[in-house]
């Protein structure tokens, strides 16, 4: 990551570009080689075969968006934004969202299943930065910074958590603000709110025994590991005794005690397989993503691509982080899925197509950089020698 | 180009998710590699995919290989209602009849029973027993027709329903091992062999049913006769060790007849309890033992069966039973001969303050006549001879007070008090079997030391101890305990009792044709009994008399009988 003010010029949009590519791709086929482990052993293209369907949905998505132009997508981002209330609307209401385990999350179309609240994340991120670039003067103020982005991303979040996917509202939640602050927004505005929320939230856990029963499940799952702390006792019994090298490609014994093993738990199973050493590499991967994202970020030609890169990279990295974070016992227990690894058609298709806006923006900047050569080239040529 | 204004921000942004991330994989080397052999370990624990194997019962045999207990695989069907939920009427309609139970009780004992823990989860219940004792082709069936359970259900393979389905079938419905105890000959020596309970035995990777012995051989010898459970799993099969086949000194013949006999006498005298038990004298070898109120092993818990084995575990004064040690004590000590004659006072004798009778007025018996005609004061007269310390000495000495130390749970001592805390009359009534109190095993051991040549046995009751393959593994001896009579007074005691089954004696009816029988009979204020021993080690009339080791001491005994067994109305005190 660049700290300096000056930009590196071997690390080029395009060798950025390159290098998230190549690392999303990694980890895709390592939740692929994951998905044929866990499957059933009478059947074990059960999960492989959808993610390889969503992989080439999404990868053909990543690179029509890619192609696109940013001030196109900025056109559309509205739009955008509205549909997706329109369907997380429409997901609540009963008989057209469906319910699994109590939760209303899925839209069924012809066949296809599909979470709106994915393609939400997007949308977000996209109308923020639009909202951002084009108040970019304004951002500094109260009314403007804070008060109308922000009740745009309570009435998003708002709709997710009453599906309820606390996860996912939260992420929403944490990148739309992290964006507006990174838009001009000033923090202190966010804290406020932010503290007075957690003293709220604090309050009510202390006076709810069960809720804190809970959180001290969350704390000692190893003593509560029959109840609220099982499945990260056992997420924990997986990587602790997959230990610093790994049982081994397709060696797990606990898949069958990891409940969502194929989906929010998938790393559990990965680090149990793997060891220490292949969930640095994960780690890794994610980090690597998270440093060429904000990089091109740092090389975007305008606002807006530099507020969408910076959306996009937060998405894709603080969604790992969380889902790592679970897994681990680091943070409590929240349904949210591994990047680009669980198992999930509609949110790998959607991750994808928000790494193809990544593309899109490293794009625009090579092409800007190009034009600054070329014009650079233009005036030397001009000058007197 | 723009300069985008805020950047700083988002680089602040950026460093504090990298530094998460070296967080988390800081918080990941603490699980993965600093907990790993903790974690490790829990994980072989688990996947220790042990399971215990039940150890079958040793049998318990009589002499001549006779199976009187021995123990058959039978399995305990269980349930885990948290895999059957909703299709609990399809397994129970499935499963009932096959157990032989009401649908109704399946079902009720399949409901799942939610409840919460500690963190407010709520769990259900996944263990629950069915029915026990089920033999080993049942659960076969059963196992089979839950893994063909028709569902109606269509579960698309690998989806989550299908690992219900496969759960419910397979697993829902399982057997715990374990064995079954069982008496093919029912209730024959069922005071000497006890019975069992059932028992579970709970070990880190599972449940196996045993039993447990309660009582008699079946507690005394539970070491012998448990083995050791096995386990099987893991890469390794250790297979349980049975336990041992007990071998006892019973024959299961004469324990027949004799059950017979007091089943019978019982019945016809309509007495509370009649016990008996039958020594072989020179090794002490109880050939038949047998209390009744008797009771069924196989169902101990009946409200009428006799839990009490008389012949160790009750006490009684003697009666005139006892009269032997007294003059055979006396006779030992060279203090009386049995020709010598002793006046009898015509049954009424002023001793101490008070009139000792005897039930028929006699004037001068021989002490050979005391005996068989059983007069009390001519018995009197023999232990004031002897003195209090001699005759005290001489009780003591034939085993009385103390325990004979037979292979049998809660045997009783007896009761003989020590002299200084004798009255004035004890002197006269200690002899003829009252203010002592001894078991009836106690007195057939002191009349086959009669038949012994004069040397205590100690009583013996398990011959020896074989494995499964009736390999032996242990034999016990005979035990002499001591030498209570030289072997001429043990010869002319046995002489003068002959004469109590005679026209002469108190036991007229008794008399044989073919064998020698001595004996003793008497009556206290609770029973009647009776003693025999081989009346001579040398056949008395036929050369088919069976070897001195077939010859055998006894004791009957009916306690509070309405009717009294011999003909002659009140029997002689």
């Amino acid at each position: 990551m660049a700290t300096s003010g000056s930009r590196n010029p071997l690390f080029s949009a395009t060798l950025l570009a390159s290098l998230i590519m190549v690392s999303v791709l990694v980890l895709a086929a390592t939740g692929v080689a994951m998905l044929f482990s866990i499957a059933p052993l009478d059947d074990p293209t059960r999960f492989v075969g959808r993610q390889l369907v969503a992989l080439v949905l999404g990868g053909v998505g990543a690179v029509w968006i890619a192609r696109l132009p940013t001030e196109t997508l900025r056109k559309w981002s509205p739009y955008l934004l509205g549909i997706a209330l329109v369907l997380l609307v429409l997901v609540l209401i009963p008989g057209v969202g469906s319910k699994v385990n109590g939760a209303r999350r899925w839209l069924r179309l012809a066949g296809l299943q599909f979470q709106p609240s994915d393609f939400a994340k997007l949308a977000a991120v996209l109308a923020l930065a639009h909202y951002g670039a084009y108040y970019q003067r304004l951002m500094r103020s109260f009314w403007t910074g804070v008060v109308f982005p922000g009740t745009l991303l309570l009435l998003v979040c708002g709709l997710i958590f009453v599906e309820p996917d606390w996860g996912t509202a939260v992420l929403i939640g944490t990148v739309g603000v992290a964006l507006l602050i990174s838009a001009g927004a000033r923090w202190y505005f966010f804290a406020l709110p932010l503290i007075v929320a957690g003293v709220a939230v604090g309050a009510l856990l202390v006076n709810d025994p069960v809720r804190w029963k809970r959180i001290e499940a969350y704390l000692n799952p190893e003593k509560y590991r029959t109840g609220a702390g099982y499945q990260v006792y056992m997420s924990w019994l997986a990587l602790g005794s997959g230990g610093p090298e790994g049982k081994g490609f397709d060696q797990s014994t606990l898949k069958p005690l990891v409940s969502e093993h194929q989906t929010d738990f998938i790393f559990a199973i990965y680090g149990e397989e793997f060891g220490f050493r292949g969930s640095l590499l994960l780690l890794g991967a994610y980090l690597l993503v998270l440093v060429c994202g904000l990089g091109i970020a740092r090389r975007a030609p305008d606002h807006f691509g530099m507020l969408l890169a910076t959306g996009i990279t937060l998405l894709i990295v603080l969604q790992a982080l969380i889902n790592i974070g679970v897994v681990t016992g680091a943070i409590p227990n929240k349904g949210i899925a591994l990047p680009f690894v669980s198992y999930g058609g509609s949110g790998l298709m959607m991750m994808f197509w928000g790494v193809g806006l990544l593309l899109s923006v490293a794009r625009s900047a090579a092409e800007a950089t190009a034009a600054e050569l070329a014009a650079l080239g233009a005036a030397a040529e001009g000058s007197p020698a | 180009m723009n300069k985008p204004p805020a950047f700083r921000c988002t680089l602040v942004f950026g460093w504090l998710i990298g530094l998460s991330f070296v967080a988390l994989a800081l918080w990941l080397y603490r699980i993965q590699v600093v907990k790993h052999d903790h974690y490790r370990a829990i994980v072989n624990r688990m996947h220790d995919q042990r399971t215990v194997r039940a150890a079958r019962r040793g049998d318990i045999l009589d002499r001549r290989g006779v199976v009187l207990a021995t123990s058959l695989p039978v399995r305990t069907i269980c349930a885990d209602p948290s895999l059957i939920f909703t299709q609990r009427v399809a397994v129970a309609t499935t499963i009932a009849p096959l157990l032989g139970m009401e649908v109704a009780d399946v079902l009720e004992k399949l409901k799942p029973v939610v409840r919460t823990n500690a963190v407010g989860d709520p769990f259900t219940n996944q263990f629950v027993v069915l029915k026990r004792r089920v033999p080993q082709e049942v659960w076969t069936q059963v196992r089979s027709a839950m893994a063909n359970l028709d569902l109606g259900v269509k579960a698309r393979k690998g989806s989550g329903l299908s690992y219900a389905l496969t759960a419910l079938r397979t697993r829902a419905i399982f057997a715990q091992e374990g064995h079954v105890r069982q008496y093919p000959e029912q209730r024959l020596g069922a005071h000497v062999i006890g019975y069992t309970l059932p028992t579970e035995i709970n070990t880190e990777f599972g449940t196996v049913h045993a039993e447990h012995g309660v009582t008699g051989i079946e507690a005394v010898l539970e070491q012998a006769l448990a083995g050791a459970i096995g386990w099987k799993g893991d890469g390794a099969d250790l297979p349980a060790r049975p336990g041992l086949n007990v071998v006892l000194t019973l024959d299961a013949r004469v324990q027949r007849v004799v059950e017979e006999r007091i089943a019978w006498g019982r019945e016809h005298f309509d007495a509370a309890s009649v016990f008996a038990v039958i020594v072989r004298p020179a090794t002490g070898e109880i050939l038949a033992m047998a209390s009744a109120p008797s009771l069924d092993p196989a169902n101990p818990g009946d409200p009428d069966a006799g839990q009490v084995n008389h012949v160790v575990g009750s006490l009684f004064e003697p009666g005139s039973t006892f009269k032997i040690v007294t003059i055979a004590a006396a006779l030992e000590a060279g203090l009386l001969r049995l020709e010598e004659r002793v006046n009898c006072h015509n049954g009424r004798w002023f001793y101490g303050g008070r009139y000792l009778h005897d039930y028929k007025g006699y004037g001068l018996l021989s002490f050979e006549e005391v005996l068989v005609k059983s007069s009390n004061i001519g018995t009197a007269q023999a232990a004031l001879r002897l003195g209090p310390e001699r005759l005290y000495h001489a009780i003591t000495n034939f085993g009385f007070g103390s325990r004979t130390q037979i292979m049998l749970p809660s045997e009783r001592a007896g009761v003989i008090s020590h002299p200084r805390d004798w009255s004035g009359i004890s002197i006269t009534l200690i002899p003829i079997g009252h203010e002592v109190m001894t078991t009836p095993l106690q007195m057939a051991m002191a009349m086959a030391a009669l038949g012994n040549g004069g040397v205590l046995m100690r009583p013996m009751l398990v011959d020896r101890l074989e494995d499964q393959n009736g390999q032996l593994v242990v034999r016990y001896s005979p035990v002499a305990v001591r030498r209570v009579l030289s072997e001429s007074t043990a010869a002319t005691m046995l002489r003068a009792l002959r004469g109590v089954a005679s026209q002469e004696g108190t036991a007229r009816k008794a008399e044989l044709e073919l064998h020698s029988l001595a004996g003793k009979t008497g009556t206290s204020e609770k029973f009647f009994g009776a003693l025999t021993s081989p009346a001579s080690t040398t056949p008395r009339s036929t050369p088919s008399f069976p070897p001195k080791s077939r010859s055998f001491a006894s004791w009957w005994a009916w306690t509070n009988p309405n009717g009294w067994p011999t003909r002659a109305g009140r029997p002689p005190a």
